[in-house]
């Protein structure tokens, strides 16, 4: 009887979790490749971690929060809702007032789309002298000083490391990044690269294990720095998530197999000729912050490259595993 | 032909947008631009014509291997770095009499996965 019952109330729990619709897997991870002639594959051994789905909790408005993080980051002003043109839209944001005709502002917001916080200085970070032709950028920061100011925030966004996702071998996942401009040097006439800008993105932890897949910074927090070190924009997109439900675990021959079959799907147009699987492991897409998003589902990422046409290119292709 | 300075840009046109790789064409990508241009992100920085390319690269393109991530590219005159579409916000005539070697090039990788 103990077992019947058990039964009944898994198949109830998981009627609730629906499978991502046609939209939702082509944003979450491209469109559908076709059939797969010839699949080596190199990759090691699948990791054996549960495959969870999660829902995403609505988030909620707290205006103490705005306010507090606001004053934090030197933003001045009453929390409004913000104009409901905005991508982000419906949510608050508080937008410090400019005196001048300059389309720029300081501004921190919060979405009830997605819980996502945005903080966005009022300065430019093109830097340039136009008559003698060379940047006039400085102190843009260094990776570990864009880091150690970066994790400086995490409070302001009732954040702590544990929140973040670490590597298997416990190091902490991060990138840094910059954007650059180039030119051509008129003293030298060579070609010369300025950094206006650094970035670095930190990702959230999954609890249950398995890596977050960022579509545009969701289940991101990234933080630019400009000219002399001074923070330029900050988007955290943690969303809330707790436990409903479960996929089925793939082993290899069943991966091959869906790829054979062209199940997968990618956000590039593989031929699908010679394709060489390298690295195969879970993720979990999260979409941008202007995006709600209801649930995380779990997807095997296999990535390597493909060789046609005289050229080898990367390519990276998506599988969602059967329901549980 | 921006290395050898036979891109098709005078002194007529601001800012010419590419991709300098290949790209992907996310869903939203024909949302995600207009909507930066008009104003629609509550950041400023997205909504210039750089940043508004920029911002659609960013948030489209997929984020995978630092090797092989996709590239948009913006080539410009260094005064207009700063221009709006019209009605969004100012814009800068190109100086005239530039030469080709003082354009800008600014480039927006996806970042890395």
């Amino acid at each position: 009887m103990v077992g019947v019952a058990v039964r009944l109330i898994t198949c109830g729990h998981a009627a609730l979790v629906p499978r991502p619709g046609k939209d939702d897997l082509r944003r979450l991870v491209g469109d559908q490749i076709g059939d797969v002639k010839v699949l080596n594959w190199a990759a090691g051994d699948l990791e054996a971690t549960n495959l969870v789905i999660y829902k995403i909790e609505a988030p909620k408005y707290n205006r103490e929060q705005l306010l507090t993080l606001a004053k934090n980051l030197g933003v001045t002003g009453e929390p409004e809702r913000m104009p409901s043109s905005f991508s982000s839209a419906p949510g608050y944001w508080i937008k410090e007032a400019n005196p001048t005709n300059r389309p720029w502002f300081k501004a921190v917001s919060f979405s009830e789309k997605s819980g996502s916080y945005v903080f966005a200085g009022d300065e430019d970070d093109h830097r340039w002298d136009l008559k003698n032709h060379r940047p006039l950028v400085r102190g843009v920061p260094t990776a570990d000083e864009a880091l150690a100011k970066t994790l400086q925030l995490l409070p302001m966004f009732n954040l702590t490391t544990n929140d973040l996702e670490h590597t298997a071998k416990g190091k902490l996942r991060w990138r840094y990044t910059t954007d650059g401009t180039t030119y051509t040097d008129k003293t030298d006439g060579k070609k010369k690269r300025f950094i206006r800008r650094s970035n670095v993105m930190l990702w959230q932890r999954m609890p249950g294990g398995g890596s977050t897949f960022s579509i545009g910074g969701g289940g991101m927090l990234e933080a630019s720095y400009i000219s002399d070190g001074k923070l330029a924009q900050v988007e955290c997109v943690f969303r809330k998530l707790r436990p409903v439900g479960t996929a089925k675990l793939m082993n290899r021959n069943q991966i091959i197999q869906a790829l054979k079959r062209g199940d997968a799907r990618s956000f590039q147009m593989p031929s699908c000729q010679n394709l060489t699987i390298t690295n195969c492991s879970l993720v979990y897409p999260q979409l941008s912050g202007d995006h709600k998003q209801s649930f995380v589902w779990p997807f095997y990422a296999a990535s390597g490259f493909e060789i046609g046409d005289g050229e080898t290119n990367y390519v990276a292709f998506y599988l969602l595993p059967p329901s549980d | 032909m921006k290395n050898l300075d036979h891109l098709a840009i005078t002194e007529d046109l601001h800012i010419m947008q590419a991709y300098a790789s290949e790209m992907s064409v996310h869903p939203d990508f024909s949302k995600h631009w207009p909507t930066a241009l008009h104003g629609g992100t509550g950041v400023a920085a997205n909504h210039t014509v750089l940043g508004a390319w920029r911002y659609v690269c960013d948030r489209t393109q997929p984020k995978e291997s630092g090797t092989s991530a996709n590239i948009s590219r913006s080539v410009y005159w260094p005064e207009c770095a700063g221009d709006f579409i019209y009605g969004y916000g100012p814009q800068t005539d190109p100086f005239p009499d530039r030469v080709q070697g003082e354009l800008l090039e600014d480039d927006q990788i996806a970042p890395p996965q």
